[in-house]
């Protein structure tokens, strides 16, 4: 392992237990609480997959469930194997064994890549249109675009796992365990209500759980440490269950759920035999509580799709909670504040920061001053305009923007770097809201689609309702969850 | 799937019911003396409404007894349920 990418201080991850694993054959090491993203990561491998259409390389860009490019096949054998798993979402555990997907021969070559340099005599609906003709010939083409398209490798043989569903009754379900849901399942639950609270991670808490940070208090702690209180607290409220590694799979009408635990897909090869792997809990609630959060946007720019180009949270994500460093040499790039807690997470991590590129005039938040303070470099109403680097980024290219910000001039400054953060702003989860039947209204202030109308009876609470700074985070989400429990 | 309210048993799941179709539908007194296009409009003709429609269910994997319910088809939301041979409710 590269043990440079490493931090040493990561109170989430135990580096006292080494676990081993495979990924395209080769053997790797991670920790216990790792994910298969985070330590590939460590291991510095970004590229992992290939695009569709161009077989572009493609690198891990998030840390969660929102990751688009980074796709993978766990195990090989013929009845367990499973295709298209998000490596952000597979718990390492000893003996793992993933591949890319969407390669041919291989993730680092890659015939299909020629298709990138054809690419302007490839128009839309290319493969469809040729390979229909002559007609039989389609036996032939089938073996290679099948191959190349590769969309991973189903099971030949039966599923040997055992699965399970069961049936749960509750007065309120709150989907989420981040700060607001931790809010709403005390009150919930101190209201003598059977509260059932659910999470896909396998711990509570959010983002907030590493928010260590001035600028983000709770009655004068740290709101890391308030929240890991408040957690600990839950624990003795009698008719409040928890369950993590479970998530929400449909809403359907009169608050009917369904939801799917995992209950062994973490656990080390020997240790999962003979145990129930999956539970698919049907479940009626009397009201539900969407607590979802938000997921970071990306930015839009030329080659924006190179693996070292990561989501700014997810890189504060890996260096605080995995301890993992994305890069040795980052750069941001963004429109709002949030890359700046990034920043100021990878200074206090020995990470050197080159630049923070902002597209704004000017910002005088608390965490910008912070961020200033530390001597990062910002680059005030400028914008990347291009990256290169094949199979990862190796540089940027940054232009000052227009008053009206429609355009770039000046010189063009290049930047080395290693990993490149983005911060577009963020969008509310209300993916649930709407699959219930809920309709939305659109916010102008930030562009963002919030829940409006819905016939249920259900609230959404926190970021995925559009409250993206902590106070108003607590806030509403106490007074909304109180509302609901009056009706 | 929707909570039915079973007249009889109380709150079920929607798999335990089945539904029966528009209700209140008089059966003609005098079939033979009805024209066949009158006897084909009572046997197969139903109004499929967007919005508050009278219907019958049974509750097939329960007490199996039929009863009448009132329900808006646009958002499932079901406004009254009454025995067979009870009046429909006027609101
Ligand atoms: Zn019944």
């Amino acid at each position: 392992m590269t043990r440079n990418l490493r931090t040493a201080n990561s109170k989430f991850i135990d580096q006292t237990s080494r676990i081993s694993f495979k990924f395209d054959g080769k053997k790797l090491y991670g920790f216990k609480g790792d994910t298969l993203a985070s330590a590939l990561l460590a291991n510095n491998i970004h590229l992992v997959g290939r695009s569709f259409k161009y077989h572009r390389p493609r690198g891990i860009m998030a840390c969660g469930s929102e990751e688009p490019n980074a796709i993978v096949q766990v195990g090989n054998d013929a009845s367990m194997t499973e295709p298209n798993t998000r490596a952000t979402e597979i718990e390492l555990y000893e003996g793992l064994e993933a591949s890319s997907q969407n390669c041919w021969p291989s993730v680092n070559f890659d015939i299909g890549a020629i298709n990138n340099f054809f690419s302007p005599l490839i128009p839309a609906a290319f493969y469809y249109k040729t390979f229909m003709w002559p007609s039989n010939f389609w036996k032939l083409y089938e073996y290679f675009i099948r191959k190349s398209a590769g969309l991973g490798k189903s099971p030949t043989e039966p599923d040997k796992d055992i699965y399970d569903h069961r049936y749960l009754h509750c007065d309120v379900l709150i989907v989420g365990g981040g700060i607001s849901g931790i809010i709403a399942a005390k009150i919930a639950a101190k209201n003598n209500l059977n509260t059932v609270l659910i999470d896909d991670k396998n711990i509570l808490g959010g983002t907030t759980l590493f928010q260590e940070n001035e600028c983000f208090k709770v009655n004068n702690s740290y709101s890391n440490e308030w929240l890991k209180n408040e957690i600990e607290n839950l624990k003795s409220l009698e008719n409040l269950t928890i369950k993590t590694r479970t998530s929400l799979a449909a809403y359907h009408s009169y608050n009917y759920l369904l939801a799917r635990e995992n209950l062994t897909d973490h656990l080390d090869i020997n240790e999962k035999k003979d145990k129930i792997r999956q539970r698919l809990w049907k479940i009626r609630a009397k009201k539900v509580i969407i607590a979802t959060g938000a997921m970071e946007r990306p930015l839009i720019f030329n080659n924006n799709d190179r693996p070292g180009v990561i989501l700014s949270s997810s890189i504060k994500k890996y260096i605080d909670y995995y301890g993992v460093k994305c890069g040795q040499k980052v750069s941001l790039f963004t429109n709002n504040d949030s890359a700046y807690e990034t920043a100021i997470s990878l200074n206090n991590s020995g990470v050197n920061v080159n630049s923070v590129v902002d597209i704004r005039d000017k910002a005088n938040s608390l965490i910008v001053k912070q961020a200033e303070k530390l001597g990062i470099k910002i680059h005030w109403k400028s914008s990347v305009v291009n990256t290169s680097g094949y199979k990862k980024i190796n540089s940027i290219e940054i232009m000052k923007l227009s008053d009206d910000g429609t355009t770039v001039f000046g010189k063009k400054i290049k930047e080395e770097c290693d990993c490149l953060g983005i911060s577009g702003g963020w969008t509310p989860r209300v993916h649930l809201f709407t699959q219930s039947g809920g309709k939305l209204k659109f916010r102008d202030e930030d562009n963002v689609f919030l829940p409006d109308k819905s016939g249920l009876d259900q609230i959404s609470i926190g970021s995925c309702n559009g409250d993206f700074e902590l106070d108003q985070i607590i806030k509403n989400s106490v007074r909304l969850t109180k509302k609901i429990f009056k009706n | 799937m929707f909570l039915i309210n079973c007249p009889y048993c109380g709150e079920r799941d929607q798999s335990e019911f089945s539904a029966g179709g528009e209700a209140h539908i008089v059966r003609p007194k005098q079939p033979t003396e009805l024209s066949d296009d009158q006897w084909a409009e009572f046997l197969f003709m139903r109004k499929n409404i967007k919005g508050v429609q009278f219907e019958r269910w049974n509750h097939a994997h329960g007490c199996r007894k039929w009863f009448n319910m009132v329900r808006d088809t646009s958002n499932d939301k079901i406004y009254a349920v009454y025995k067979m041979g009870e009046k429909p409710p006027t609101k």
